[in-house]
């Protein structure tokens, strides 16, 4: 390892400029040579449905906060988008069908590199933001299209749903308060023929139908509480009506084909990483190989190892004259110590 | 161009505190294991050219008359001298020097350069000829070796690349003593092996690692 090492760092200013040349290539090869990359993207706005609070007309604050409109709309795109068959839906209906196959490993691949270009994210309150990335102008276009109406269709659709069961449960609610009207007044008629002279007072008959009497105005209440609310949003009849939905208004929508190039970091990121790495393995190989090559003895301990016979010493680097003078500019010659050699250069070189 | 070369070779080469340090280091080592007094001619050689053998000899030979370390029975400082063999890689090249005294030219003491108090005598190869070879495979090399040993108290021969040519071994064999240079990070561990065989073993004193940098920076090298 230290062999390597000190290969490396005999030849840094080679090796540096090794390490930089793919990666300057790389970074010409980003800026220049990347594939121009297109965004589409639309901003939707979400309100909320208009009978929304009709029967919770008085929401009591909760903790924690709930999570506005929009991200709640995203929370939910971006799980649709995590489903092959929802995702397989979009892409069918765009110009990127052709990558889908039928086979289920080169699809999945297919989505799953369509799944990162696509960008779903909340821009406030109640704002919603739908972009694709791509080379393709149009299938940028397309698939914000697209991915927005089958959103809109799928949420109509849960919404519907819901808002069906929720019927469903106040239409039983509503036959339940019937049946215990119902009941109440079968109990008081019963009272009222069982004891035709009810006394007035603390009797026993007495406070019974008392009791009776307002569990009925109590389930009559209630009864026209539910109605009324039912009647006045016309749920019971049309659960389809839009004004249970959440209205969806798209605000910026991707009529025209985008102009601009959109360069994604990631795709920069991605050449320059692989020019450093490049570099890096260039750098690696000629380390390897130059240590490989390297056959010197270049300390004592190797030269130990080469032989038993004694090693004396070790004479350090001796500088000429020139390379001394170019040193004195930084290191002032010290002239104490030094002793004069009749040496020529030709000899000092040797 | 041979103007410039000419001054540079006049200018003398200052060696700092720490390389003077690490030179003593390698004398005192060397004469440690070295018996001056029976057997004082050290050759000191490499596997290859410019591992820094030169260098290394003018070090050692500088850094021990500098210090007075060889002390003679008397107590005045030994004296030394450099012997330069290398026809290719020598110190005053164009001074008259070793190959003219063998040719009998001229006399030993008209090439043997003076040396001021606490510098080394120094004899020089006196430049690249054709009949190198054949004259340092002559009695007269011998013989000039003889004298040189008897008259200082130590002689340092600065012998060509082992494994070059095989002028390396030829002059190793005046040697008493031998002494490897190997450059950090210059000379392969191959070659290393192939001049140690080519050695006589029992003549080499040690090696001494020429060149020597720090791999890595400190806070790096203490993880290590």
């Amino acid at each position: 390892m230290k062999r390597y090492l000190a290969t490396l760092y005999r030849g840094r200013w080679l090796y540096l400029l090794v390490l930089l040349v793919p990666l300057v290539a790389s970074i010409v090869g980003a800026f220049y040579l990347a594939r121009p990359s297109y965004e589409a993207s639309a901003r939707v706005w979400i309100g909320a449905p208009v009978l929304a609070n009709l029967l919770n007309q008085t929401p009591q604050p909760t903790y924690p906060v709930p999570p506005t409109l929009a991200k709640e709309h995203v929370d939910r795109f971006q799980q649709l988008l995590q489903s092959d068959a929802f995702m397989a839906g979009i892409v069918r209906k765009t110009a990127a069908a052709s990558e889908l196959t039928g086979d289920p490993r080169s699809d999945a691949m297919a989505l799953d590199d369509i799944r990162q270009r696509l960008a779903i994210s909340a821009a406030g309150t109640n704002t919603m933001t739908v972009a694709f990335t791509a080379p393709d102008r149009e299938l940028c276009q397309q698939m914000v299209q697209v991915a927005l109406a089958e959103f809109r269709a799928w949420s109509i659709q849960e919404q519907v749903e819901q808002r069906t069961a929720e019927a469903q449960e106040y239409q039983r609610q509503l036959r339940a308060q019937e049946a215990q009207i119902t009941e109440f007044r079968r109990a008081i008629a019963d009272a009222q023929r069982q004891f035709p002279a009810i006394p007035d007072g603390a009797t026993p008959q007495y406070l019974e139908l008392e009791r009776l009497n307002r569990e009925l105005e109590a389930a009559q209440g209630r009864h026209m509480v539910v109605r009324g609310k039912l009647d006045q949003a016309g749920l019971s009849e049309n659960p389809d009506d839009e004004r249970w939905l959440s209205q969806f208004r798209i605000q910026d929508a991707p009529t025209a084909l985008p102009q601009g190039t959109f360069a994604t970091l990631l795709g920069r990121l991605t050449y320059l990483a692989l020019g450093l790495g490049t570099g890096a393995a260039l750098v690696a190989v000629a380390v390897s190989f130059t240590t490989w090559r390297d056959t010197t003895v270049r300390n004592v301990d190797e030269l130990a190892a080469l032989t038993d016979v004694p090693i004396l010493g070790v004479v350090p680097h001796l500088l000429t004259r020139s390379q001394r003078r170019d040193r004195s500019v930084i290191v002032p010659p010290r002239r104490t110590g030094d002793r004069s050699l009749e040496i020529s250069p030709r000899g000092v070189a040797e | 161009m041979l103007r410039r070369a000419a001054r540079e070779s006049q200018s003398p080469q200052q060696l700092d505190d720490a390389s003077l340090a690490r030179f003593r280091d390698i004398y005192t080592r060397l004469l440690f294991n070295l018996d001056v007094e029976r057997q004082n001619v050290l050759g000191i050689t490499s596997a290859m050219d410019g591992d820094g053998k030169t260098v290394i000899a003018a070090g050692l030979a500088s850094t021990l008359a500098a210090d007075g370390a060889l002390a003679r029975p008397d107590g005045r400082p030994g004296d030394i001298i450099l012997v330069s063999c290398d026809q290719d890689r020598a110190i005053g090249r164009s001074a008259p020097g070793l190959l003219q005294y063998l040719r009998g030219s001229v006399g030993l003491d008209d090439v043997i350069q003076p040396a001021a108090q606490g510098t080394p005598r120094f004899l020089p190869t006196g430049g690249p000829a054709p009949d190198f070879p054949s004259l340092i495979r002559s009695s007269a090399m011998g013989e000039t070796i003889q004298h040189l040993r008897t008259r200082f108290d130590l002689v340092l021969l600065d012998l060509p690349p082992l494994l070059a040519t095989t002028d390396g071994q030829v002059l190793g064999t005046y040697a008493d003593y031998l002494l490897l240079i190997v450059r950090a990070g210059i000379t392969p561990s191959k070659l290393i092996r192939q001049a140690l065989q080519q050695l006589e073993r029992d003549k080499l004193v040690g090696i001494v690692l020429n060149d020597g940098r720090r791999e890595l920076p400190g806070w790096l090298e203490q993880r290590f």
